[in-house]
């Protein structure tokens, strides 16, 4: 190999070449005996370059970066946020797809009893807050596997397997031999892998049990803890402070989760009640009459437009928006 | 690199994303400085990159240098948004260019006044490219070849004529040490 045509590159250079020449960054930085041999080769074979390179690689040694250290704070709150955006990624599920999942939901009950002990080994419960603002439905996909349903409106607040509710939600639990709690305001949900819709609004709480077993406890403290079984449901008034238990219809229920509004035989106070804590508009109905008619049959609530759409035509009424918060709603016949 | 973390994440374990979200948060934040003072851009860029890596984890057993994916991809993001901030907000033009300065080059007050002067020019002649690279291999830990793909320069003919040559050097030292301990050999008995 021809010696001076590697040496000859360096006759020239400066110190400032050398610093900026990765190889000589590499013997600086990651010595070997061979990177040694070689700069000791192009020593000798230029030694008028010997104390150039000598003091190049005394700078190199002698630089290092400015560090710039995130508050811890600021790490954890970008991580709550990242969780929160890769929580409202929407599931991708084709049809076909969708048969291999019910497939595979068997091996993944297995798999997250097993998820859900190594999870139980980390160290600290963390909490995490996931909330939809009016008009929004939002999966949450809770640390043990277990799948909240955000209705509009709602929030939760949430660590391993317990919840804390302020609005809507319908949750699947994962199977897991620990108990997974679900707080409200009035009461506690303890479950053991199962699905069931809780309804916090104003001053009732409503829960219906879609499958699996519930245990309800007050925090009033006065009403005794209630089991339910599926097709159940039970309604709480912090008013009266008691609970009234029935059979209903657990799908109806919640299909709001398919942007649908099923209520038991509502009568349309009932509806704009709920499209109200829904979408955080006044809606004011100006024939009181009107009010106390029932609507049977789902309403579309895909947003609060198409809800409203679909009233007034069943009741013949206009849709005036008052302001930014108001929404009138008044009897064609009438003018 | 060999991160856990990254395997454990491609089964989708949240804790070990979490963990890893966490280290290169800060890696990230450092090295974002360098480039702006603007930590909104760089917490984007950080979200966009890690947001995308997890809705890619079941196809990531194709990246096999994990590091350099999460540095490449989140130098490219930051860049651009840096360009679109400033178009917006100063009107610049896209060519301008982002570069490490030479302002967060720190000079060790252990050397002699003289030789900390010498140093300081010497670093100003430097270009931000050189000092990135620098900073790159010896403090994140990259290869040279992962640093001249993210920064876009060719790995250098010179530098493989050079690690060639070194080569033939390493084979005549064996000859030499062999012949030496020979005549070593010669010697004793």
């Amino acid at each position: 190999m021809n010696k001076k045509s590697i040496t000859y590159k360096y006759v020239d250079y400066k110190e400032s070449d050398f610093l900026s020449d990765a190889y000589f960054q590499e013997w600086v930085y990651q010595p070997s005996a061979d990177l040694d041999a070689f700069w000791q080769q192009v020593i000798a074979a230029l030694p008028q370059q010997k104390e150039t390179i000598e003091n190049a690689r005394l700078y190199l040694q002698n630089i290092s970066f400015v560090t710039h250290t995130p508050s811890d704070e600021a790490i954890a709150n970008s991580w709550e946020k990242q969780l929160q955006l890769i929580q409202a990624i929407p599931e991708r599920r084709s049809g076909v797809r969708r048969l291999l999942l019910r497939a595979a939901a068997v091996v993944a009950g297995a798999l997250l009893l097993a998820g859900g002990w190594y999870l139980l080994q980390q160290k600290g419960a963390e909490q995490f807050i996931a909330s939809t603002g009016f008009g929004e439905i939002k999966q949450v996909l809770l640390p043990d596997g277990s799948k909240v349903d955000l209705n509009a409106n709602s929030k939760i607040t949430y660590s391993k397997r317990e919840v804390w509710l302020e609005g809507e939600a319908l949750f699947n639990v994962a199977h897991n031999n620990k108990e997974f709690l679900v707080h409200t305001k009035d009461l506690t949900v303890t479950v053991l892998g199962t699905i069931f819709d809780i309804r916090q609004r104003r001053r009732k709480t409503e829960i219906v049990l879609q499958s699996g077993k519930i245990k309800l406890s007050f925090a009033s403290g006065k009403e005794q803890d209630i089991i339910m079984t599926p097709g159940q449901i039970v309604s709480y008034n912090d008013q009266e402070k008691r609970s009234k238990t029935s059979s209903t219809s657990p799908e109806k229920f919640s299909a709001w989760k398919n942007q649908r509004l099923i209520l038991q035989d509502p009568t349309v106070s009932d509806i704009l009640v709920y499209l109200e804590d829904n979408f955080g508009k006044k809606i004011i109905m100006e024939d009181p009459a009107l009010s106390n008619r029932t609507v049977n049959g789902p309403i579309l609530i895909s947003s609060l437009d198409d809800a409203l759409f679909v009233l007034s035509t069943v009741l013949n009424t206009e849709v005036v928006k008052r302001d930014s918060t108001t929404i009138i709603m008044r009897s064609r016949s009438s003018k | 690199m060999d991160n856990p973390d990254f395997k454990q994440l491609m089964n989708g374990d949240i804790d070990a994303y979490s963990g890893l979200y966490k280290e290169y948060y800060k890696r990230f934040y450092n090295y974002g400085r360098k480039f702006t003072t603007n930590i909104h851009l760089i917490e984007d860029s950080i979200q966009e990159v890690f947001l995308d890596l997890w809705k890619r984890r079941d196809k990531l057993s194709h990246v096999d240098a994990p590091n350099y994916y999460l540095y490449s991809s989140f130098r490219y993001v930051l860049i651009k948004k840096i360009r679109q901030h400033d178009k917006i907000v100063f009107n610049q033009s896209a060519e301008e260019a982002y570069e490490f300065s030479s302002e967060h080059v720190i000079v060790s007050n252990e050397l002699n006044e003289e030789l900390q002067n010498k140093l300081q020019k010497a670093i100003k002649t430097l270009t931000g490219r050189q000092l990135e690279a620098i900073f790159l291999m010896y403090y994140e830990g990259l290869s040279y070849k992962e640093v001249a793909a993210i920064l876009n320069i060719s790995v250098k003919a010179t530098y493989k004529i050079m690690a060639r040559s070194l080569s033939a050097l390493k084979e005549k030292f064996t000859i030499l040490l062999l012949l030496f301990e020979y005549l070593l050999l010669v010697k004793i008995f």
